[in-house]
This record gives structure tokens, sequence and C-alpha cells, in this order.
């Protein structure tokens, strides 16, 4: 039989450079990994979690980082070690200096591109002390300092509303059911469709925040099925079109990498 | 939204969620056969899309591959698939379902000759997508395509390039089957073949925590697929 021929061209995405500008996320011209369409190989960058209330830190993941968790820098290092393409930093509390001097310490020890999840006023100081990276800065307004803002959008509508043309990394939420996994991925599909289309308000990279499968465990769950939950959540994302991968597990972020490495044919 | 078909009362394509299926190898044996069908039941009875099983005959003797079927048959009442190289293991087997099996594993002619005989709906295979197509065109019975996926990649690849040509082509409008193996990756597959078009997924084996995480997807991603 022969076959119509069934390949789609699209508009190029919007690229981003991060981290010592030796990183880039976005630049799709086409749904992700599709051969069909004549993909870029490129896989997600995956971004291991650290955050400095261990506290408030799931035990059950606290367990995988060999004891380097107490310290946040150190465990950053770790996942640089084990091939993490980035770091999100999670500081809480108030302290400027210190949470300025352990986002310059993530940065220079790692070299990675950093994403800093903290309040506004932590958030404006790290914008204005650390010059010698492009950090990922979680904000709710676009940014004209050289960083690059990460905005929690609830849709491809308020997303070109909120970024315009703007340098900027979206998010779109994260999963807390398993149920809300279908709403994300309709959700980072209808912004990808709309930039694929040529609406270059929508042509920004996507990020997303995986780790909520390790806060959903309930007593029966063991390290292994939040990873596999983890891992999963992460290859229906990344299918959907997500650059980014915030990630909490270590065995999970080496699937997905190994995943998009796949999908992409690296 | 695909065409559907039905075996063993199920239906399988459509808006339905994608049908899940774990296997039964002959060579087990039949008393072992009969643990393992408990096992799978055990497994999956709180997970509604685990609605079918596959007998795979590996050992391709028509008489142990016949008594492993009744055996899984007596005490199994879902969809039942019955997969076999040998026309006449499949011919011997689907005597003894009351519900029409969905048969596969040999070549087009004796699964089209298969079909018109017992009236069992048919799943075609081939990696070639226009070889696929032309078997389709040429069946008597209803069926569902494979395209013989052997990775993440290829599941992704194909599935999406069926799904756009059932847009065109009406042969192309069936539902798409993966098979797919054991363990994670097995559930890596599977799951780009819910969240990509798959409606029936065949897998060797997987553990409690790979089935509860497949049947979630099957149920978020009813709607995405179409």
């Amino acid at each position: 039989m022969r076959l119509p021929k069934t390949s789609r061209t699209a508009s190029e995405l919007k690229e981003l450079r991060l981290g010592k500008g030796d990183y880039a996320a976005g630049g799709a011209h086409s749904l992700p990994f599709l051969d069909l369409d004549g993909a870029r190989r490129r896989r997600p960058l995956v971004f291991g979690e650290v955050t400095n209330d261990l506290p408030s830190y799931p035990a059950l993941a606290a367990e995988m980082f060999s004891g380097r968790q107490i310290d946040p820098a150190e465990w950053a290092v770790m996942w640089k070690e084990i091939g993490s393409d980035g770091v999100c930093l999670r500081i809480t509390g108030d302290d400027i200096p210190s949470s300025v001097s352990l986002v310059k310490a993530v940065c220079d020890r790692t070299r990675l591109p950093v994403v800093v999840d903290a309040s506004p006023a932590i958030i404006e100081a790290v914008a204005s002390e650390v010059k010698d990276s492009i950090l990922m800065l979680i904000s709710d307004h676009v940014r004209d300092d050289g960083h690059i803002a990460v905005i929690g959008c609830r849709d491809a509508e308020e997303a070109s509303s909120v970024c315009g043309e703007h340098d900027a990394i979206v998010s779109f939420g994260h999963v807390t059911e398993e149920a809300e996994l279908g709403d994300l991925v309709g959700r980072i599909e209808g912004y990808r469709a709309r930039g694929l289309s040529g609406d270059g308000t929508c042509s920004n990279p996507v990020i997303v925040d995986v780790t909520y499968a390790w806060d959903t465990l309930d007593e029966d769950w063991d390290a292994r099925r939040a990873s596999m939950l983890e891992a999963t959540e992460a290859l229906a994302v990344m299918l959907a079109g997500a650059d980014m991968l915030i990630m909490r597990g270590p065995g999970a972020a080496d699937m997905a990498r190994v995943y998009g490495e796949e999908l992409a044919d690296l | 939204m695909t065409g559907t078909i039905t075996f063993s009362d199920i239906t399988v394509g459509g808006d339905s969620p994608a049908v899940l299926s774990l296997s039964i190898t002959d060579a087990l044996g039949p008393q072992m056969a009969a643990v393992r069908i408990v096992e799978i039941m055990e497994r999956t009875s709180d997970l509604d899309n685990f609605k079918a099983v596959c007998i795979r005959d590996d050992i391709s003797d028509p008489e142990i591959y016949a008594e492993t079927v009744r055996v899984v048959s007596t005490v199994w009442d879902g969809g039942i698939i019955l997969e076999s190289r040998n026309p006449a293991s499949l011919l011997t087997a689907s005597a003894l379902i009351g519900n029409l099996p969905l048969i596969t594993g040999c070549d087009c002619t004796s699964l089209s000759e298969l079909g018109s005989i017992t009236g069992c709906p048919v799943a075609f295979r081939s990696a070639d997508i226009s070889d696929l197509l032309d078997m389709v065109e040429s069946s008597p019975v209803g069926c569902v395509i494979d395209p013989a996926t052997d990775n993440m990649k290829s599941c992704l690849e194909r599935n999406t390039d069926l799904h756009r040509l059932s847009e065109r082509i009406p042969e192309a409008d069936r539902p798409i089957m993966t098979r797919t193996w054991s363990g994670e990756y097995a559930l890596a597959v599977a799951s780009v073949s819910v969240m990509r078009y798959g409606s029936l997924i065949v897998i060797d084996d997987l553990d409690r925590d790979g089935c509860v995480i497949l049947n979630g997807l099957a149920d978020t991603f009813r709607g995405h697929r179409n």
C-alpha cells in the first residue's frame, strides 16, 4: 500500500542559555522526539532537587544521598557526580546572606545551571549578587537583569499574557495526584502546540517539577515504587514537551535521563 | 478516535482506556499455569484495566498448549489472547474458549484463515507499516495492528505514524497493540504506548508496583490518546 507522508513542519521555539552559558534549553521545532517530524536530537535537562529544610523532606528520599544531604552544597555536588544537568535549590527561611552564599557555593562548585526557589527577598538578593551564572529564579514576573524567571501559569493563555515575548521559563504546576497528570500534560501540550504553530508568546521552554511523586506516598510505598512513579511521570511530561525536569530520586533521575537519551536517539 | 474491536466481550480502542494484559507461557506446564493465573488475578484484581491475559505457546505442541488454555480458562473469566506461531495450536485452543479470543503470533495468511474459520479477531504484526496495512486490507475479520515495536523510540514513532495515517486511510483506523517484555524497561515501553495511542498492551510480566502505575496511566490517558 502506498502511504501518504505524515510528517509535519512547525515553527522553532525559543532556546535559552543557562548557567555559565554552556547549557541550553528549548529550541524544539517539532513535537517531542519525533524523527517523523525531523525532531532535534536533544533530551530534556534533569535538575536534581536540593533543600536546606531537611525536616520537611521525605526521609525515604533523604536516605539515598549517603549523608551528603546534610550539607546543601555537598548535596548539589553529588547530583553533578551522578549525572544531573542542573540543580534546583529550595531555600526556606529568610537569612539573606547565608542564602546568597549557598547559591554562590552551588554555582561555583557544580558549574551547573541552578534553579532557585526561595522568598522574594532572597530571590532579589541572589539576582543582584550572582553575576557569573544565569540563574533560573522562581518569580511572578519576567526579569531583565540577566537571569531568567521561572513563572508559574495555569495554562497557555496565562503564559502568553504574563510572558509575552520576553525570555522566561514556564511552569504549569506539578502532579499532586495521579489523576492530575493528564491535566498537566494537557496544559503543556496546549502551550507547545501554540508555540509550534508560530505564536511567539508561547515559545519559552517549559520546566516541570515531578518530585511530588514522593509526597503522595502512603505507608505501603517504598523508594523503588516512588522512583518508578516519578520516572513514569517524568516520561509523561517529556513526551508532552517539557524541556526541563526537577526530580527528587537519584534512580528516577537516572531513568528519566536514559529515557530522554533513547527517545532523542542520542 | 480509533476504530474498535471486541474479543472475549472486551472492547478495545475508541474511547476505552488501554486494555492491559500479562502473559502465561505453556512452558510452565498446566499445574504451574494454574498457579500463575491465580497469582496474576491476585496482583491485578483491583486494577480495572488489566482485563486480559495472553497465553503464549512456547513449546509448539498443540496438545500441551490446549491443556494450558483449558486450565487458564476454567479460572479466568476475562479476556484471552492466544499467541502461537503454530496455526494448529491456535485452531485447537480457540475451540476451547466460549467467548471469541484474540489470536496472534503466526503469519498473516494463517491468521486470516484462522479468523475466517473461527470468527476470532486477529492481531497482525509487522514493523513495516505498509505491509501491516496490506494485512488489514485483506483481513476477513476484525483486527488490531501491532507495529512490532522493540523499544520506546520505535513505539513512539510507529504509533504516532499509525495514528496520523488513521485520519487519512481507513485501514489504519484500527486499535494499536504493543507487545513488550518484563521489568522496568517494559513498563517504560508500555507507558509510551498508553500515552501515544496504544489500545492493547501485552506485557510478559510486571510486578505489583508496575501494574499499579500502568493501570493509573491507562485511566489518566484515556482522554488524551485520541
